[in-house]
């Protein structure tokens, strides 16, 4: 127990240090951002913007700017958001990020299994045609777009067949499923691929075969022993697929009309909202981590070589 | 455990349809309209907004002293009547009606106004629109920090008087009047919420025909509630309008043909789809977009031959049509059609000004064939910059081929950057080609001034006495005679079409798609495209 | 002169009788012929090796028994019957019920034949539970019997670890105690010690008595190495090129062999080698994708006549339990010396029998 408690703390220093460096590498690089965060620049004259300036604390010299923002944040205050007039930041981000997160997380949670089946047959049906389709399918769902797909699921599904909604986020469940299914399908595709791979060498080990000559029936061996050895390889691809979903469905969630925040970041670098874009990247950035730690820890439930010893 | 089911379910149904049909009666007692917005607001504060969406939604909540029909003509709205101006146009008196209160009752006094006006242009408030008051007295200083703000043109002389002193006799004050920056804010409600004024719903105070509801700040769908309050609560129609954001125009579209949408704004393909249909209406803007030339950094620029064979080498109408789909018309001159007519015969810009902008090759080759004799060289090579927006991208890429194809020897190269990045390298005077533009207000004026010699967003650095001179007319000495501003203008514009300083392309529309039971749609130039507050549903 | 006497009729006491049986494998060179009419029974209760050099046929043997063999093998012709019952001709649900219930394997590498991801206590117990219909406490009470019976120290701690933590010896004690889960009637062990160093090996053939005596199961023991074979085999069948070349007690292989090849063998023992230096058997087995016609030893064989190179012997008979398949046996042969060390061991035998 105290192993699990040393490796815990010990990854939450690392964790934070790499936050760290994360913060002031993108407060470097947002500085050297040309151009300025007032809308209808064209139109402001320069005397307006140096009063702007002043309000926003922007015409400081960028160490003090820095050293203020890293006390902010520690007391929780993640400033204000230029684009949207003043509104805090918090608040900005608690409002949207709830959808994005949701449909990220059904999108994984749906894509993952459903990819994890198709590849355990594809393996235990190799080179058959299953196994071809199931190929063909993991390239599609690679290569196409998700919003195309979003398109295509909307126009048949909502338009044609008005079976479920146009859009909008008022239909609590139904809505989420037609985004969902196209965000999914680009990890049902990966995940499919990777353990069709890795069934596919596993369902070729010793192991395997000595399961088999106690009287398994083969779709129990690929499950039960087979599965679990091909599963660590995609483990290691879910923790990022995750949270690139949550920040790529910015066309999506545009295409549903739904409220989340995947446009945020974009905008926000767009329209120089400095502090938005500082926030957004530390919401992400924390999330990769606490991520990547989830996995490195669920590594070690799956894989038992790789755990931290209590006792040699 | 069957028995309990078998009456179980057809109570369950019966409650159902009971549920179903009261809510759709009080559906029906109830006018509701479901309308849309291209985006987010980014403000819902008056005071401090100053974007078209954030700006058309608080035209639903907040009323100024005036507002605008069709033809950019003031009504009174806050105020009671017109203004009374003095003899020599800088001081205005206005009466404030008795009957205005706010959404939670309490009444809309002159003070109110003046405390709007005060906040805007206050540095602490950081208002990006600050600006936009400097027609009043001390406007400019107050917003640069330099005065306080009690010395700013306006005071209240009573409950229901307002004075207001501008800084020069203004043509456009009624029009400026109607600006929603103006509406009227109680002061001691505003100090009370602090830094939350106007972050949410419930921090803010409506004066206009409708109360702001389900707003936190980032939502993309919120209402509009009819005000019981507002004076003129009998000619609004609707008790409720929904509003949805919706980003993509496909998805609004199937919204809109669903029944799930009242309008939506459309652009592109779909306007040809919809073409000749009741739904489509095209709404005409302000907004200029022109090619600027970068005189003072572009040596071939210089060359007014050059320049004139570009004016004349461009096929708007194609462009417009082909290119743009229809969403912004040919420019007529370097002024927007629109934005104001001929006072004497009533005739428009484009009657009046047109004509001498056209698309004629031969005519082209001829100056551009002058422009390479002159300039020594068989061939000159500019770059345009755009940004880096779909649209842009379209437009930047027909002007290259049209350039090239139409004046062989001038070969275009494109740039496309982001916006914030097009508009630092035009503000660094340092450029050939440009894709920018203007949008401007009431006063004309503004589209002159565009490349005044000392105005600071004169890209091109062009310089002209003449031109000086005549916007110091506009601006001083020509005051409310309309004929001579008229005149100015006409004047102003053919100087500049001459010496081809700047190459007008188009003039954006506003398309939308709008259901053909929904009637009293206004249209204006200038502000919200398409305002359905007085609107009704005809059935 | 056809195998049944070697093999015999149905006899009640044998566990096993495999009969003609007859394996090839297709692959993208040709169709390999890699089993070719083999027949032995396997009885009650004994141990009986099979002998033979990489590719001779006997893992193939051993898999066909299972039906554990690979996509692109074909089960030409011939039976094996496990108590009366053609194994070849039930189905696969059928075929699973018998597997790891009525005959079990044991595989070469202990290294990789655990699940590394699962505790080895589970897997004892899924072997269990596959054939029983018990509870898991039930199973796992069974489990730590069967880690006793191998040999494994502290059952009911060593229950909950996982194959990582165990070494490669004890590693194939849990093996073996996976296949004795469902006290099988024929266990296979396919080389189980080959993978292991010299002292594993010694302890895990003394596991191999020892399981002899206790459980009664009939084995069938797959080796290279005669060392191994001499320990525990009751009966030694010799393989060659697809083909069982000798047959007989494990006495009769060691004291009295006929087959050039079995004399080969016998002479590459390193125990036997002649002033240091090690003997092998020169060349290298033929390909059995176009198998000789005649005796497929023979280009190996400095005894073989020219008849080798014509006809293929049949099995014929030494004693009522010994068959070798060499030309040399036949009446009409010639008389031949066998090497040094295997006439010597012959004298040797001769002279038991007629002390007995």
């Amino acid at each position: 127990m105290k192993r699990w408690a040393l490796y815990i703390s010990r990854r939450l220093l690392y964790m934070a240090v790499t936050l760290w460096l994360i913060i002031t590498a993108t407060f470097l690089l947002m500085s050297l951002l040309p151009g300025s965060p007032y809308n209808y620049r064209d139109q402001l004259s320069q005397a307006q913007i140096d009063i702007l300036d002043q309000k926003y604390g922007l015409n400081q010299p960028l160490a003090v700017r820095y050293v203020t923002y890293l006390r902010n944040i520690l007391h929780g205050d993640f400033g204000i958001s230029l684009q949207f007039s003043d509104q805090p930041i918090t608040k900005l981000l608690a409002n949207r990020v709830g959808p994005s997160m949701r449909l990220g997380l059904q999108a994984v949670a749906f894509g993952t299994v459903v990819g994890t089946i198709l590849g355990v047959i594809a393996a235990m049906r190799q080179n058959t045609w299953i196994d071809t389709f199931s190929s063909l399918f993991a390239i599609i769902g690679r290569s196409t777009p998700n919003f195309v797909v979003a398109v295509i699921l909307q126009f048949t599904f909502a338009v044609s067949l008005k079976l479920l909604p146009i859009g909008l986020w008022k239909d609590g469940f139904r809505s989420t499923i037609l985004p969902t299914l196209a965000l999914s399908i680009s990890p049902m595709a990966d995940a499919a691929r990777f353990i069709r791979t890795e069934m596919v060498e596993v369902l070729g080990s010793d192991y395997i075969e000595l399961a088999r000559a106690k009287g398994m029936s083969e779709t129990r061996l690929a499950f039960t022993h087979g599965l679990r050895n091909a599963l660590i390889p995609l483990v290691t691809i879910i923790g990022p697929m995750t949270v690139s979903l949550m920040t790529g469905s910015l066309v999506v969630e545009n295409i549903f009309a739904i409220p989340g925040i995947g446009e945020q970041f974009t905008k926000s670098i767009l329209s120089n909202d400095y502090y938005t874009i500082m926030a957004v990247t530390i919401l992400y950035s924390s999330l990769l981590l606490a991520v990547i730690f989830v996995m490195d820890v669920l590594y070690q439930v799956i894989d038992p070589r790789v755990r931290v010893e209590a006792d040699a | 455990m069957r028995k309990i089911k078998k009456w179980l379910a057809p109570l369950l149904v019966s409650a159902l349809m009971l549920g179903g049909v009261s809510s759709a009666l009080a559906q029906d007692a109830q006018n509701v309209l479901r309308w849309t917005s291209p985006g987010e607001v980014t403000t819902m504060d008056s005071g401090k907004s100053y974007d078209v969406i954030s700006g058309e939604a608080i035209s639903f909540f907040q009323e100024s002293l005036y507002r605008l029909d069709a033809q950019s003509q003031p009504i009174p709205a806050l105020a009671a009547e017109l203004p009374k101006v003095s003899e020599d146009g800088l001081t205005l008196n206005i009466a404030i009606r008795d009957d205005a209160y706010y959404s939670d009752g309490t009444k809309i006094t002159a003070a109110d106004v003046v405390y709007a006006a005060r906040r805007v242009v206050d540095p602490a408030t950081g208002s990006q629109s600050a600006k936009d008051l400097s027609f009043l007295a001390n406007g400019a200083a107050v917003a640069a920090g330099e005065a306080p703000v009690d010395t700013l043109g306006i005071k209240a002389l009573s409950d229901t008087e307002l004075e207001i002193t501008l800084t020069a006799p203004n043509s456009y004050i009624n029009q400026e009047l109607s600006s929603s920056l103006l509406a009227p804010v109680n002061q001691a409600f505003a100090e009370a919420q602090g830094a939350n004024y106007g972050l949410s719903a419930d921090a803010l105070l409506y004066s206009g025909p409708f109360a702001l509801s389900g707003w936190n700040g980032t939502d993309i769908s919120w209402q509009y509630v009819k005000n019981p309050y507002y004076w003129d609560k009998d000619n609004i129609y609707f008790d409720v309008i929904d509003v949805q954001v919706v980003k993509e125009v496909a998805t609004g579209v199937n919204l809109y043909e669903a029944g799930e949408l009242d309008g939506a704004r459309i652009s592109g393909d779909y306007v040809n789809l919809y073409d000749g249909t009741d739904d489509l209406w095209i709404i005409p803007t302000l907004r200029m977009t022109n090619l600027e030339l970068g005189v003072s950094s572009s040596e071939p620029l210089q060359n007014l031959n050059l320049r004139k064979a570009l004016l004349y080498s461009i096929n708007r109408d194609e462009l417009s049509i082909a290119i743009l789909n229809g969403t912004d018309a040919p420019a007529v001159a370097t002024i927007p059609d629109g934005i104001a007519s001929n006072p004497e015969n009533g005739k428009s810009v484009a009657e009046d000004f047109g004509g001498q902008i056209y698309y004629d090759t031969a005519k082209a080759q001829e100056y551009f064939a002058k422009a390479l004799e002159e300039l020594g060289v068989d061939e000159v090579t500019l770059e345009l910059v755009t940004s880096d927006e779909d649209k842009q991208i379209k437009e930047g890429q027909y002007l290259q081929s049209v350039f090239e194809t139409n004046l062989p020897g001038l070969k275009i190269e494109l740039s496309n950057v982001p916006s914030s990045v097009r508009f630092e390298i035009m503000m660094a005077y340092d450029f050939d080609l440009a894709l920018g533009g203007w949008s401007g207000r009431y006063d004309p004026t503004s589209y002159i001034k565009q490349f005044e010699t000392s105005y600071e967003h004169n890209h091109g650095k062009w310089v002209s006495p003449e031109l000086t001179e005549w916007v110091n007319q506009l601006e001083t000495t020509d005051g409310l005679d309309f004929a001579l501003r008229w005149e100015h203008l006409r004047q102003a514009n053919q100087y500049l079409i001459d010496n081809a300083v700047v190459v007008p392309l188009v003039q954006a529309s506003y398309t939308y798609l709008i259901t053909p039971r929904l009637k009293g749609v206004v249209t204006h130039v200038l502000g919200t495209a398409a305002d359905v507050t007085r609107a009704y549903f005809e059935d | 002169m056809s195998d049944r006497h070697a093999a015999g009729n149905r006899n009640s006491s044998n566990r096993l009788e495999v009969r003609e049986l007859s394996v090839s494998f297709s692959t993208y060179l040709g169709v390999v012929r890699a089993v070719r009419g083999v027949s032995f029974d396997l009885r009650q209760g004994e141990t009986m090796a099979l002998v033979g050099e990489s590719g001779s046929g006997k893992t193939v043997t051993c898999r066909a028994v299972m039906r554990l063999l690979a996509k692109n093998a074909s089960l030409d012709s011939g039976s094996i019957s496990l108590d009366g019952t053609d194994l070849l001709k039930l189905n696969r649900r059928e075929m699973r019920d018998v597997r790891g219930n009525d005959v079990a394997m044991i595989f070469q590498d202990p290294m990789t034949s655990l699940n590394p991801t699962m505790k080895i206590g589970r897997q004892i117990g899924e072997a269990v539970r596959l054939h029983n219909n018990v509870s898991r406490a039930k199973a796992k009470s069974r489990a730590l019997e069967l880690l006793d019976l191998v040999g494994i120290e502290d059952p009911a701690r060593r229950y909950h670890q996982y194959p990582h933590q165990f070494s490669g010896g004890q590693r194939q004690r849990v093996v073996i105690a996976i296949a004795l889960a469902c006290d099988p009637k024929v266990l296979i062990a396919d080389e189980p010690t080959t993978a292991l160093d010299v002292t594993m090996q010694a302890q895990i053939l003394d596991l191999f008595k020892e399981l002899k005596r206790r459980t009664g199961a009939s084995i069938l023991f797959v080796t290279h190495d005669l060392g191994v074979v001499a320990n525990v085999a009751d009966r030694v069948a010799v393989m060659y090129a697809g083909r069982i070349v000798e047959i007989g007690t494990s006495d009769e292989i060691f004291y009295d062999p006929r087959h050039p090849y079995t004399w080969g063998l016998l002479s590459s023992l390193p125990a036997l080698a002649q002033d240091g230096r090690l003997y092998a058997i020169p060349g290298a087995p033929p390909d059995l994708i176009y198998p000789p016609t005649g005796d497929a030893f023979a280009p190996r064989n400095e005894y073989a006549l020219a008849i080798d190179d014509l006809a293929e012997p049949p099995l014929i008979r030494v004693t009522p339990t010994h068959y070798a398949a060499t030309w040399l046996l036949d009446p009409r042969a010639p008389a031949v010396e066998p090497p040094p060390e295997v006439a010597r061991r012959q004298r040797l035998y001769a002279d038991r029998q007629v002390n007995i």
